[in-house]
């Protein structure tokens, strides 16, 4: 059962243009050092490359979370045409 | 003038279609389900659709998997239920028999119902008693399906995350967090 913002119907919709990952922070200490990350819940979006675009920590509203989400997709850059 | 009579004959045409039917009578089909006949297929499609499956292992030579699909698929409500599922229909005579040691189905009739991820739900409905039966399992796994093609499909696994980002173009959602 989503709890939060992630329970949001929009919210929702919005997180199929995305990869959708939950990375356990006592778990995956490799990830959450490599991310940089300092506290829980920390949130972080990265291009289809995996390079990070934007990320931070704390509890976000809805309205907050989905502006962020539009900012992410505004910012990806168009997939490389393939080399003829 | 030819050019006009050419363009009249053409407008004419055109509209030949439209004003040759049958007078707006048109003819009542039969419904049917629509069998998806190569599981691989249904699968595919059941996974683009975010559908749930039903599964008819079968063979038309032989007559108790014959009188299965009349019994259940020949009737109206389950034919009109099947509309919100993929519906694949193997043959355990033809060639795709890996299905049949998948599902450790020798000839059939079997009926069973898979996720669009491929995952079992519940049993098999082999031994329903009524249409009604067949009709609530159908919604149920119909139902099933959408409540989560509606959820958010978390990915543990960050590298494999990576790369279906790649593949699929997206942008990567990560959220760390702990279970406390």
């Amino acid at each position: 059962m989503e709890s939060g913002p992630f329970s949001n119907a929009q919210v929702k919709a919005e997180s199929k243009k995305f990869v959708m990952v939950k990375i356990d922070g006592d778990k995956d200490k490799e990830r959450v050092q490599a991310a940089g990350v300092q506290g829980y819940p920390t949130f972080q979006i990265l291009d289809p490359d995996g390079k990070e675009i934007w990320k931070d920590a704390g509890y976000m509203e809805v309205d907050a979370l989905l502006r962020v989400l539009a900012d992410a997709l505004a910012k990806l850059p168009s997939p490389t045409p393939p080399e003829k | 003038m030819k050019a006009l009579l050419a363009g009249l004959a053409a407008v004419v045409l055109m509209t030949l279609p439209l004003t040759g039917d049958d007078g707006g009578k048109k003819k009542e089909e039969k419904k049917a389900i629509v069998w998806v006949k190569v599981y691989a297929d249904g699968l595919k499609q059941a996974q683009a659709e975010k559908k749930a499956i039903l599964l008819f292992i079968s063979s038309d030579s032989y007559m108790p998997s014959k009188t299965f699909q009349s019994k259940w698929f020949g009737n109206a409500d389950v034919i009109a239920s099947a509309e919100k599922v993929v519906c694949i229909k193997v043959d355990s005579a033809g060639k795709d028999k890996a299905v049949l040691t998948k599902y450790e189905v020798k000839k059939g009739p079997d009926v069973r119902f898979l996720d669009y991820n491929e995952a079992q739900l519940g049993g098999t409905a082999n031994d329903i008693k009524k249409p009604e039966e067949m009709v609530e399992l159908i919604e149920k796994a119909a139902q099933y399906c959408a409540d989560m093609a509606s959820k958010i499909e978390w990915m543990t696994n960050y590298d494999q995350a990576l790369a279906q980002a790649k593949e699929q173009h997206k942008p990567i959602f990560v959220d760390f967090s702990t279970e406390w």
